[in-house]
């Protein structure tokens, strides 16, 4: 076989028009994971009036449990016929940002809990409330635990952005796949994709240590 | 006796963690400027008992009243730990924050000092424990008497009227436990009130003015040192000194 690459070359400004818009759709959709995770997190940790508490388990569950695939059809197909309409865009972003925020939330409780309960006692003898000891000593402390997991939920959800070609956003993969539709080159164009999404990650990767880096200036 | 010249007063307390009771039936009472002596086996309630002042454990029976202000809500309690110290075994600085930042940042939050303030306050408690060329290191690269040390300092800084100390050297290796006693005369002799549970009986005898030997959740024995380590003949306290003693 006989590789051609003029194929690529000639559809580059697509697949940065692409790129641009599997970033656009992963950083939005990670900002509010993350502030899923944490609300969630955080109160899933601390004790919190029952219903409540089942509420947050069960959408912990549900999204941990069923296909981010059949959950993105769902809101984007499903949700209209409730009522509730919304552009594909706006779809993804839900739909990546409740996924990533309930698997986000089990790193953000568990870094919570590694957290001494000597820190809280000596917050509260200290004269600290609830708030201002969760505030100023758990979090900070809980943060750089959950930093390296909660990165790796960065770089997941950006791979994952690919499934929300199937609900005609033209990100990578779609992009791949029409250019691919039109061109006949397989092997150049999906080698080619898989190099944009390896140096997106990578990236994630290399800001990741930057921020773990500045984080150990202190030591247990 | 004035029930207002008290600082604690403590009436008949129960405590128990499911089926084990901890304290049965624990009375006495703090004035100000007063050091007390808490020994005792360990599992005896010691601890238990000085958690329970400063409601970092709940009591099921009896009260506890601070300043005659009676602690039994997470509300209340809040603004009577503000009145009351406390010195952990296991130090429980903040790991993130600096030396100084560790006194700092409760001046801060809860006494809502100004940064400049909080500051000028840290630093010259830390030159009372000998600790200002440490100011800028984290806790982790202290050693354990240092980090002790910074843990009194931060209690000072919120200004307490009593500070409890939970086995503040039972971490410590025997010549770092001083550097820690000497802080705690230096409060002693600015008229601090203290409480200690500690098992250096050397150390307590020459400053408490009470020593309380706690067995079996209740107060066994208290008086004066010499009368706890010479006089009282509760056989448990004969035991637990003689025990004591071969260790050293």
């Amino acid at each position: 076989m006989e590789l051609n690459f003029d194929t690529v070359i000639r559809n580059l400004p697509l697949f940065w028009q692409a790129t641009l818009i599997t970033v656009k759709i992963t950083v939005l959709a990670f900002v509010f994971a993350l502030i899923i995770a944490f609300t969630v997190g955080v109160l899933r940790s601390y004790k919190i009036p029952g219903l409540f508490k089942v509420l947050l388990a069960v959408y912990v569950e549900i999204f941990r449990g069923t296909p981010l695939l059949i959950q993105l059809f769902f809101i984007y197909y499903g949700l209209p016929s409730v009522g509730i309409i919304m552009d594909a865009f706006s779809a993804a972003v839900i739909g990546l940002a409740l996924n990533g925020g309930a698997y986000m939330s089990e790193s953000v409780r568990a870094s919570i809990l590694s957290v001494s309960k000597g820190q809280e006692e000596a917050a509260y003898s200290l004269g600290y409330n609830k708030l201002e000891a969760i505030w100023h000593i758990i979090l900070p402390q809980a943060i750089r635990v959950a930093i390296p997991p909660l990165m790796n939920g960065f770089s997941s959800m950006l791979k994952e952005t690919s499934l929300v070609s199937v609900i005609s956003i033209t990100e990578l993969t779609r992009t791949g796949n029409l250019i691919y539709s039109r061109t006949a080159r397989p092997f150049e164009i999906y080698l080619t994709l898989g190099l944009f999404y390896f140096v997106l990650t990578f990236s994630i990767v290399l800001l990741a240590k930057q921020i773990e880096r500045k984080e150990r200036r202190w030591i247990l | 006796m004035d029930t207002l010249s008290h600082l604690i007063e403590i009436k008949d307390i129960y405590k128990s963690f499911g089926d084990l009771s901890v304290l049965r039936g624990v009375s006495l009472n703090v004035s100000a400027g007063e050091i007390l002596g808490i020994i005792g086996a360990s599992g005896s309630g010691k601890s238990t008992l000085i958690r329970c002042i400063n409601g970092l454990e709940a009591t099921q029976r009896g009260e506890i009243l601070i300043k005659g202000q009676r602690l039994n809500s997470s509300r209340e309690a809040v603004n009577v730990r503000k009145k009351i110290g406390m010195v952990f075994q296991n130090f429980n600085l903040f790991p993130h924050y600096t030396v100084l930042q560790n006194i700092t940042g409760p001046c801060r939050v809860v006494r809502k000092l100004s940064k400049k303030s909080a500051e000028e306050l840290g630093e010259s408690l830390l030159e009372k424990v000998r600790l200002k060329d440490k100011m800028a290191q984290y806790p982790g690269n202290l050693s354990g008497g240092e980090k002790q040390r910074v843990a009194i300092a931060r209690v000072l800084a919120m200004e307490p009227e009593i500070i409890l100390f939970d086995e503040p050297t039972s971490a410590l290796d025997p010549e770092l436990a001083y550097e820690v006693f000497d802080i705690i005369k230096l409060l002693a002799e600015d008229g601090m009130a203290m409480m200690i549970v500690t098992h250096q009986i050397g150390f307590i005898k020459n400053l408490a003015h009470l020593i309380l030997f706690i067995d079996n959740g209740k107060i066994a024995c208290s008086g004066n040192p010499d009368y706890i380590l010479n006089e009282c003949n509760h056989p448990h306290l004969q035991d637990f000194l003689m025990r004591l003693r071969e260790n050293i």
